[in-house]
């Protein structure tokens, strides 16, 4: 993935931790670099070697590490530069659902090694979306629920998201948001 | 700062042909739209030219300030198109010479408002390139910033990245390059090769190398492996480039003058890989094989390594030390070969390949005693396959195992069904050096179990090269073998050359003497003493003795008076399929009479 994702997850542990912690997962995962370049694509085994590092180190599961990363994934793009592709992709959690993969596949544009995901939103209710998310990568759906929950928060809207089904039983893994009651969520959900 | 856009007008104009201009009191923002908005506005003649005709929605700025929209270059910017139900989303860049430039895209809040002017949406896709600008230019900040960084930061990476990857591109023992740095070195000299000189593959194959480790231990064995990666890597490095493989197997890829003589360069090369070195106390001799192929200007690195790798293979078929060069027959065996090994597989597991019995006859009363199971392959479209071509196939790749275990099971089914019709057979079957390497002691008392049989009605033939890398582990596993009551035979004893050693050293019961001493006993004098002489060592050694290939009555009658116990041959029959076994029965049965 591009170092761009390594660095945010780099930002992630020297925010939520300290440097010390960072460079003993560097180690861990036996990487050379002190810091990684957002613009150079990296192996996907550098990655993954680093969210086993940090679980390893920090004692906590790896899902745990990837969700909290989903999460601040949309704290660091914003605060990154990447905000206002964020808002070209809709003023609600569901039209930015629905735009994702165009603007991954503007993001792809950029950063043309990129291996980007697939989703797919369907609509049950007003306030009841599934969505479908495809990779070729694996064992990433926690991180997925972490970016649900931080676009929830992004958005303000308050979405209970749930893993449905797994990558391992359907060939995709799949999500339930519902919607509890708030004024502000509902009138876009109506939009 | 947010970085400026070094776009001047003309640029822009080119760039974003649908735009609109705004003139504000002290600056210009231009914006770029799709065709098909400026069209829809036109249609409303309501082509906006100034800020009053858009609602800046977000952030809540007053837009004609130039100062303010300087202040929120990095938020993204939702503008309204008045009385439409039209919105804007981007961002407002500044371009080098002071002018906004707004990238962004369209969004529609509801499709009915495209009913009212008769448009449909669809109309109005793509929109712009506006949402893909700004990606761009948000990565090519990131790619400057990354530039920037500090040098020596990016210096100290690139380093430490280098060295991890001559780390994981050369060989841990030996410091020459490995399979990875091999291929990577390789191929750019496949590219940049010189049109005056020839390009070739050499591979090394280290004879009777596992038999030196075990023998002498690991660290020997290494200083074995230093000596020929340093004298490999001294004498190539001029002309190319050295690896090792794996294991004992080292590869060179040499470009060579065509004014010299490239058999004697090698004959050298060899020669000097194979001196004895002072370093090895043992005085250990070096043997090893090398197999050459020339690579022609299509080929890939791939292909000639296996060109090599295959040469070199068939030459050490025929002893230590070879040099062999891949050659118009070798290419087409091994395409063949190749061929044949993919239908393999499928073969042994759709039981195309089957086991025949040949029978084996008592000599001192020619009663038949059992059988040597052979394999056969019946191929849907080639028809029946050689067992020398395809045992050859198995062996090259790595399927030895598992047609010795089918053999091995479908064998033992008929003999179960043999002893099931009160007919106590013997079964004799052979075993590959492969099958030594792998858990045989467990599947052979797994298949005997399973079938209900006792270990003594079952023989298994190993052939001398079984034992040419033999190791601790073999010996333990042979008797483990013999543990369940089974029995082990040399086969084709007399045509390997350490034979009495491995009689020595292995729990072998008995040997079954070469078909070409029995052809040859009765017409020479030479091959009779030599025949009385393998069995009187046999005798003395309490082994039992079996004659292959005895075609006539003059050879029966020999082998009976030199005291040989057992015999194989046409005589008593050729090997067939358990149904026209009955057939040989009754014809063994009616020789004995
Ligand atoms: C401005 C916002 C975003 C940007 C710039 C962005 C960009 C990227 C990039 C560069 C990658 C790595 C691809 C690679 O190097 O192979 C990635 C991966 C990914 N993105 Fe985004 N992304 C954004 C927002 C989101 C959001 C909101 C989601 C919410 C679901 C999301 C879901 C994912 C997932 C799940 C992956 C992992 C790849 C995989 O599953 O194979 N992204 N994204």
């Amino acid at each position: 993935m591009y170092g761009l994702v390594n660095r945010a997850i780099k930002d992630l542990i020297v925010s939520t931790r300290n440097t010390d912690t960072w460079n003993k997962i560097r180690e861990k995962a036996g990487l050379v670099e002190e810091d990684f370049l957002d613009s150079a694509s990296y192996p996907d085994k550098v990655t993954y070697d680093l969210v086993t590092a940090a679980s390893e180190e920090l004692n906590v599961p790896a899902e745990k590490i990837l969700y909290d990363f989903g999460r601040h994934w949309i704290l660091y793009t914003g605060r990154e530069g990447w905000a206002s592709l964020f808002y070209l992709g809709g003023d609600s959690i569901q039209e930015f659902l629905e735009g994702l993969d165009s603007m991954h596949s503007r993001v792809q544009i950029a950063m043309p090694n990129s291996n980007l995901p697939q989703f797919k939103v369907i609509e049950k209710s007003d306030n009841h979306l599934v969505l479908e998310y495809r990779s070729t990568r694996e064992g990433l759906a926690p991180m997925v629920m972490g970016l649900l929950d931080g676009m929830a928060e992004k958005f303000n809207e308050a979405w209970v998201v749930e893993h449905v089904s797994k990558k391992a039983d359907k060939g995709f893994d799949s999500f339930s948001l519902e919607l509890v009651e708030s004024e502000e969520s509902s009138t876009s959900a109506a939009a | 700062m947010h970085p400026a856009l070094n776009l001047p007008v003309k640029v822009v104009e080119t760039l974003f042909p649908w735009h609109i201009l705004i003139d504000n009191s002290n600056s210009q923002l231009v914006l770029s739209l799709g065709s098909s908005l400026i069209e829809l506005l036109q249609k409303h003649e309501a082509v906006p030219g100034c800020w009053n005709d858009f609602e800046v929605k977000r952030p809540t700025i007053d837009a004609l300030s130039h100062s303010n929209i300087q202040n929120h270059l990095e938020s993204p910017f939702i503008i309204a198109v008045k009385d439409t139900a039209i919105t804007l989303r981007g961002q407002i860049l500044l371009t080098e010479c002071g002018n906004f430039l707004f990238l962004g895209s369209l969004l529609v809040e509801s499709s009915d408002s495209f009913d009212k002017t008769g448009a449909v949406l669809r109309q109005f896709a793509p929109f712009d390139l506006s949402p893909e600008m700004l990606m761009l230019h948000r990565f090519r900040e990131v790619q400057l910033r990354d530039q920037l960084r500090k040098v020596d930061e990016l210096k100290e990476v690139e380093a430490a990245r280098l060295a991890s990857d001559e780390h994981a591109n050369s060989d841990a023992l030996t410091g020459i390059a490995n399979r990875r740095g091999f291929w990577r070195d390789g191929e750019a000299l496949l590219e940049s090769r010189n049109p005056k000189e020839d390009l070739y593959i050499l591979l090394f194959d280290l004879e009777r190398f596992k038999a030196t480790n075990d023998k002498y231990g690991h660290a020997v064995g290494d200083k074995v492996l230093l000596t020929v990666a340093e004298r490999l890597n001294t004498k190539v490095a001029d002309h190319g480039i050295a690896a090792r493989l794996g294991g004992d197997e080292f590869v060179a890829l040499v470009s060579l003058s065509c004014d010299i003589s490239v058999p004697r360069w090698i004959q050298n090369l060899g020669d000097f890989i194979r001196r004895p070195a002072a370093s090895l106390k043992q005085g250990l001799p070096i043997d090893c094989s090398i197999g050459v192929t020339t690579v022609a200007s299509n080929q890939t690195l791939d292909d000639a390594v296996q060109a090599a790798d295959y040469a070199m293979y068939e030459g050490r078929k025929s002893g230590p030390n070879s040099i062999t060069w891949d050659s118009h027959v070798l290419q087409l065996r091994r395409k063949q070969q190749h061929l044949l090994c993919s239908d393999l597989k499928n073969a042994i597991d759709d039981s195309e390949i089957y086991p025949v019995f040949q029978p084996l006859v008592d000599l001192s009363d020619n009663n038949l005693i059992g059988f040597e199971a052979l394999a056969r392959w019946h191929h849907p479209e080639l028809g029946m396959i050689l067992p020398l071509t395809f045992i050859e196939v198995a062996e090259r790749s790595g399927l030895l195992p598992s047609l010795d275990q089918h053999i091995l099971e479908k064998a033992l089914d008929c003999l179960a069904l043999w002893h099931s019709q009160g007919k106590p057979y013997t079964m004799h079957i052979n075993v590959s050096a492969p099958s030594l390497q792998t858990n045989l002691a467990e599947i052979v008392e797994l298949a005997l179990s399973t079938r209900d049989l006792d270990g003594k009605y079952l023989i298994l033939e190993l052939t001398e090269t079984s034992f040419l890398e033999h190791s601790i582990e073999t010996r333990e596993l042979l008797q483990a073998i013999t543990k369940l009551g089974v029995r082990l035979e040399l086969d084709d004893f007399g045509t390997g050359y350490s034979s009495l050693t491995h009689l020595h050293d292995f729990p072998v019961s008995g040997i079954k003497i070469d078909r070409s001493f029995v052809a040859e006993a009765h017409k020479s004098r030479r091959a009779e003493l030599l025949l009385r002489s393998i069995m009187s060592i046999a005798e003395n050694l309490g082994l039992d003795t079996v004659g292959e290939g005895i075609e006539n009555l003059e050879q029966l009658e020999l082998l009976q008076e030199i005291g040989c116990l057992y015999g194989q041959g046409y005589l008593f029959g050729k090997p067939s399929t358990m149904d026209s076994c009955e057939v040989l029965e009754f014809l063994a049965l009616q020789k004995a009479a």
